[in-house]
Formats: C-alpha cells, structure tokens, sequence
C-alpha cells in the first residue's frame, strides 16, 4: 500500500499518533513472523533432505529387513515438509 | 607398534556396499551348545536378536556370521516416548495459554503446524538412535556401531581372539528389574573397552561373548577356517 494511501486510513481513522504507532509495530511484527515461518519452513525441507541422506547411511551400514519401510517414512516427511512450505507461501502470499 | 595394541578399529565414514547377503533363512552353521540353544529370530524390531534372519552389515567378511545383535532395551527409550506424547498434547496449552497480542491470528495455524513438524523431527531422529545404533556379536569379531549426529558414524571392532574380558553391570531400580545393564568389552590394547549400552540381558549377552571366545581358543584357526569356509 503506498505510503500516502496508508497514512490517509489512519487520518480518517482519528487515531492518536500512539495507537498509529502501535499499529505500525504491530505491521512489522506481522511481517517479520511471516518471514521467519517461511525460513522455518525452508530449513525444514533442508533437514528432511539431511535425514534420507542419513536413512541411506544408516541403512547401507545395518541392512535389516526394515530399511526400505524407514527410507519410505524418510521421503514422506520431505513430501510432508515440501507440501508445509508450499502450503506457507501461498497462505502468506 | 605391537600388533597387540591394534585390537579394536576405528573406522570412519566410507560407504561401500554390504558385501554379504543378509542371512536369508536358518543356514547358520553349528557352535557350542548354548549357541545353538538359540533358535534364529525374524523380528528385527528386538532389541536381544541372536542370529537374526535378513540381516547384514556393509562392512562384513565372507563367511562372517552374525550370532547376536543387541540394541538398548526398549524401555530406555521410555523417557523420550512421553517427551514426544507430552510435545503433542502441549499444543492444548493455548486454551490456558493464549498467543499473545502482537502474533497475528493468521500465523496460528502455522505456528501449530511448525510445532507437529518439529515433534516428526523429533521422533524420527530418536528412532534412528534407537534402532540403528547398534551391536554385533559375529563368529569373528564383536562390533560397535554409533552413529553420532545427522552424518557421521563410529564403528568400533574387535576381534573375539583379541579380546581380554567381559563385565556386565545393571544399572539403576528399572535396570534391576526389567534385566538390562551394560556391557563392556576389554580387549588387549592399553585403551581399547568398548561398552554395549543399556542392553536386554547382559549376563546373556556376557555368556554368548564367552562361549564364542572358549570356541575361539579350542583352536588356533579362526572359526570360518574350522567351518572350512
């Protein structure tokens, strides 16, 4: 919103310039929120990615009859994750 | 150096392939009586599986059988069981506890979706500790595999001629009662003790590492050489 646009809303408004302010920090909060849930969500595809590297180490140094149904839950939780981070953008967008 | 002060190898990282098949049926050679007293297990969930089906590791040699894999006993995972139940009723809190002011009522549902994906990771990396640290009793060689953080693993080995004692001890009220302690393994080297951790039985696993030893000292041949393998 150009700066203008908002300064006339809160003009209108008849706030003081405590309550304009509040509202102000509160914007910024908002936004900073929003970007660190998006980080959160990137760094959590990042250690989903990490954790089926490490089921593959795992699982190529013990082979037990269990291997191929650990690695499955290793690539659901990436699915899971890409899906949480998809979800988070377009919710934020 | 003395090849007495080499008994137990560190081995790190290196990922080649496993060698050896798993052991796919009840082809397990013959041992001492108290040896094959154990009938082969299936469950690869158990934490005290001697001669466990379908099961190998990558570094293993031709003819190496394993007799016993031993993991921490289940209940010492108890403590991080209700930590991850705890962790998933927690969310309930915001009825007592509500988001404060500033945290915009949008960002509520990701913040609980955040809060489960951290409880997965959670509980997914405490699984991988439990079930993939863990230790071998092979006709060869006793085996002690950790794996320390997200990438990095530590194989410790020593080879069951090399070994000098075996203690056990049980440790703590639910140790004494539910019959898990810890074994420790010294071998010939000045340093060289590697410990098997809260395991099922101990005194059986100590019994199982003897037996082999004894088998071991019958003759000056490994046992594969025995087998004639």
């Amino acid at each position: 919103m150009p700066t203008f646009l908002f300064v006339s809303e809160f003009a209108q408004m008849n706030l003081t310039s405590d309550q304009i302010n509040t509202i102000q920090v509160n914007d910024v909060i908002s936004t900073v929120l929003k970007w660190l849930f998006l980080i959160g969500f990137i760094l959590y595809v990042l250690f989903a990615v990490l954790a089926i590297r490490q089921i593959e180490i795992m699982s190529n140094t013990v082979v037990t009859p269990l291997s191929p149904k650990i690695r499955l839950v290793g690539y659901l939780n990436l699915c899971v994750a890409i899906a949480g981070l998809i979800f988070t953008y377009l919710y934020l967008r | 150096m003395p090849d007495i002060f080499n008994s137990a190898d560190k081995i790190e990282v290196a990922q080649p392939k496993p060698t050896v098949d798993p052991q796919p049926a009840n082809t397990f050679h013959s041992y001492s009586p108290l040896i094959d007293s154990y009938r082969p297990t299936a469950n690869c969930w158990s934490s005290f599986a001697p001669k466990p089906l379908n099961t190998a590791f990558n570094f293993q040699l031709d003819g190496e059988e394993i007799l016993l894999l031993v993991r921490q006993h289940p209940l010492t995972q108890m403590r991080l069981f209700f930590a991850i139940l705890i962790l998933i009723v927690l969310p309930l809190g915001i009825f007592f506890f509500p988001f404060p002011d500033f945290f915009p009522p949008k960002l509520h549902i990701l913040a609980f979706l955040g809060w489960f994906l951290l409880v997965i990771a959670f509980g997914l990396e405490a699984f991988l500790d439990w079930f993939y640290n863990v230790n071998f009793v092979t006709n060869e060689r006793v085996i002690d595999i950790d794996f320390r953080s997200l990438l990095f693993r530590d194989v410790s080995t020593a080879r069951l001629d090399r070994i000098e004692d075996v203690t056990t001890s049980t440790a703590g009220y639910l140790g004494s009662f539910f019959n898990f302690g810890n074994v420790k393994v010294q071998t010939a080297g000045a340093t060289d003790v590697f410990e098997f951790y809260r395991v099922p039985s101990p005194n059986k696993v100590s019994e199982f590492i003897n037996e082999l030893i004894n088998d071991e000292e019958q003759g000056d041949r490994t046992p594969i050489e025995r087998r004639g393998g």
